[in-house]
């Protein structure tokens, strides 16, 4: 049963992004990549997550009003887009029904995908961040309430710890967890990390065809990527993050986010600022802030290191949608430096 | 990073973040030498693509001056390395490996080129699986040992919540599983009794009472009995749960401590508090809603 209902979770959440990414992926009468709407909807999800779950969070009312008042967006959206984007839906599926010559480079990728899938879900990695992250979960969901007790003792917590506070990722999967009854050690070792597999190998499948149109050299080149992932292995890597910790928030900024990023640069290249980058840009920089606070130190150099020369090459009028993009991050890390600092906390009671 | 910060290592510091980083593999050098055949071999869209990315990283996060700069802003010594994600290796490294397949003439170079690239990725790569692959226990990736022991204790105990001390792995996975067990000892105290002793003036410190337990339990270090009782009653810690060849078994029945139950590899022991232990939440029913900070300097 509990099988039946991650699988369930599984589809729930691409469908949940297919619908948040459609409205910044999408264009009338334009080709647009399901990988691209998908991973920016991914963020989307996240970062409307955030908006509503930090005032609830904030002013102490608990997980649960959380969980109910969530839902209303998502049927928003997800009914928005099914209205709106269906006539788009269904004829991207059927181009690709309709392209034999895809159908050999899809199924293997859908069997490599499979694979490492099974080898992150079926695999035991012990690793000391869980300790907090998954515990949080399990934390908020037993008590009730969001980020006020202390998810390594289970102690009540005098003020917010805000360097994880505003990775609300976390606390989605809470939401989750009490909707739905999964065990949080299920949503986040299985569900999670294998949405986050999906995304990863969706994101490298559209790189391939970015580079290779002839379908053999395409998957070759994604092979290549995953055997890189195999093999790129230290501690610190983002390989090793992807095989042993994939559900972990730094996980998505090293493999989702930076690899979404910069093919978001190489879709700048060639298809130009018509193609609607900066807006997906955006999107991507505000969910990554609220994945993990490894971002705002991440993202903003990621930006500037590959976006500022295309600026410097004479377009210095898109100077401010690279500073918007990377805002949230620069206004989380004013914030966490200043808590760092001493200069205020915010507590977990009124006072 | 653990173990390599900015302000011992000074210019030396990104060199050593780097040797750690790659780990004793070779895809920096890999993604160098494919910016060079880029450099070299790349048409327009390549090299606008590939070359602007590598010059601004390496004036950026590959000049050993730049953390010297942020550290005096902010402590970068753990974290610095999360820069090098930045690094397209994932996307360069393959991409020019299939150029290099692609450009070979017949079909039987092209093959002698995938073999031997493919042999320097094994050769010069750490296999994930390198040391074997540990297949989870169950569905939640915990030991069953652990489950076994959750149950056994909220069996046994008569409150709702309760409070135990675990050693190392099972202390930082079993809040994971069963959020009703209080733990005495949090991540960061643990890490550093597995790291460093503990002194005179840190033992019986009133302030800090796990200090005893960790120093008589994780380091075995000698504690006076009366001590380490004050401390679990103080941190209404009921539960200690250690390995079967744990050498301070015997210290802490002969201290009071009672065997509750065992698993294959453990032994449960229970401490029966003075006052029993009671836990509650905090009540937010009456409280009110509203956003409560305060400016502290």
């Amino acid at each position: 049963m509990i099988i039946v209902k991650a699988l369930a979770v599984l589809v729930i959440n691409f469908i949940m992004y297919m619908a948040f990414g459609s409205f910044f992926g999408i264009r009338r009468g334009r080709s647009w990549s399901v990988p691209v709407t998908v991973t920016v909807g991914f963020f989307a999800y996240y970062a409307l997550f955030a908006v509503f779950c930090l005032p609830i969070m904030f002013t102490y009312r608990p997980l649960s009003l959380l969980s109910r008042v969530w839902m209303i967006p998502c049927g928003l959206v997800a009914a928005s887009a099914i209205i709106l984007y269906r006539r788009e839906w269904a004829n991207k599926c059927a181009e690709i029904v309709k392209d034999r010559s895809t159908r050999l480079f899809l199924i293997g990728v859908c069997a490599v995908t499979l694979i490492l899938i099974v080898l992150a879900t079926v695999t035991y990695n012990f690793t000391l961040d869980a300790a907090y992250y998954v515990a949080n979960i399990t934390t908020n969901v037993d008590t009730d309430m969001i980020n006020v007790y202390d998810p390594f003792t289970g102690n009540w917590q005098d003020h917010f710890e805000l360097r994880y506070v505003f990775a609300t990722y976390y606390a989605a999967d809470a939401v989750v967890c009490q909707l739905t009854g999964l065990p949080a050690l299920i949503q986040t070792r299985i569900v999670m990390s294998a949405t986050v597999i999906v995304i990863v190998n969706m994101i490298y499948v559209y790189i391939c065809r970015y580079f290779y149109e002839e379908h053999r050299r395409a998957f070759l080149m994604y092979i290549l990527m995953t055997l890189v992932n195999c093999l790129f292995i230290s501690l610190y890597t983002t390989s090793n993050f992807l095989m042993t910790r994939t559900y972990e928030g730094k996980t998505i900024v090293g493999n989702i986010s930076v690899v979404i990023i910069f093919a978001l640069y190489m879709m700048l290249i060639k298809e130009g600022e018509d193609s609607g980058v900066f807006l997906k840009l955006f999107i991507v920089c505000l969910g990554t802030a609220t994945v993990s606070s490894t971002a705002n130190m991440v993202i903003p150099a990621e930006v500037a290191i590959l976006f500022a020369p295309y600026i410097v090459r004479g377009r210095f009028r898109s100077v401010w949608k690279l500073i918007l993009c990377v805002l949230p991050e620069l206004v989380m890390m004013l914030v966490y430096v200043l808590y760092v600092k001493g200069y205020y906390a915010i507590y977990t009671f009124p006072r | 990073m653990q173990g390599v910060n900015v302000f011992e290592n000074g210019i030396g510091y990104l060199h050593r973040c780097l040797e750690l980083y790659a780990g004793g593999t070779g895809f920096l050098v890999m993604y160098v030498l494919s910016v060079l055949f880029i450099l070299a071999k790349g048409d327009k869209r390549e090299r606008e693509v590939f070359l602007p990315p590598a010059l601004m990283l390496l004036i950026t996060v590959y000049n050993p001056i730049v953390p010297l700069i942020i550290d005096r802003i902010f402590d970068v010594s753990s974290e610095y390395y999360r820069l090098f994600w930045i690094t397209p290796v994932i996307v360069l490294v393959p991409y020019v490996t299939v150029k290099l397949i692609q450009t070979a003439r017949t079909r039987s170079v092209q093959a002698i080129t995938a073999i031997l690239v493919a042999a320097m990725f094994i050769v010069g790569g750490n296999f994930v699986y390198g040391k074997g692959i540990d297949i989870a226990q169950n569905l939640y990736k915990i030991p069953d040992e652990l489950i076994e022991i959750s149950r056994m204790i909220h069996e046994d105990s008569s409150t709702e919540y309760t409070r135990a001390f675990f050693e190392y792995e099972y202390n930082m996975e079993i809040r994971q599983y069963d959020p009703k067990m209080l733990l005495c000892v949090d991540r960061e105290d643990y890490i550093y009794a597995v790291n460093y002793s503990y002194t005179d003036d840190m033992l019986g410190d009133p302030e800090h009472p796990v200090n005893d337990i960790l120093a008589l339990l994780v380091r075995n270090q000698k504690v006076d009995m009366e001590d380490f009782i004050n401390a679990l009653e103080s941190t209404k810690t009921e539960y200690v749960v250690l390995t079967k060849g744990h050498p301070q078994i015997r210290t802490v029945k002969n201290a009071g401590l009672r065997e509750i139950g065992q698993t294959a590899f453990h032994v449960i022991l229970k401490y029966d508090m003075k006052e029993p232990a009671e836990y509650t939440l905090v009540d937010y029913s009456d409280a009110e809603h509203r956003f409560s900070t305060r400016r502290l300097k």
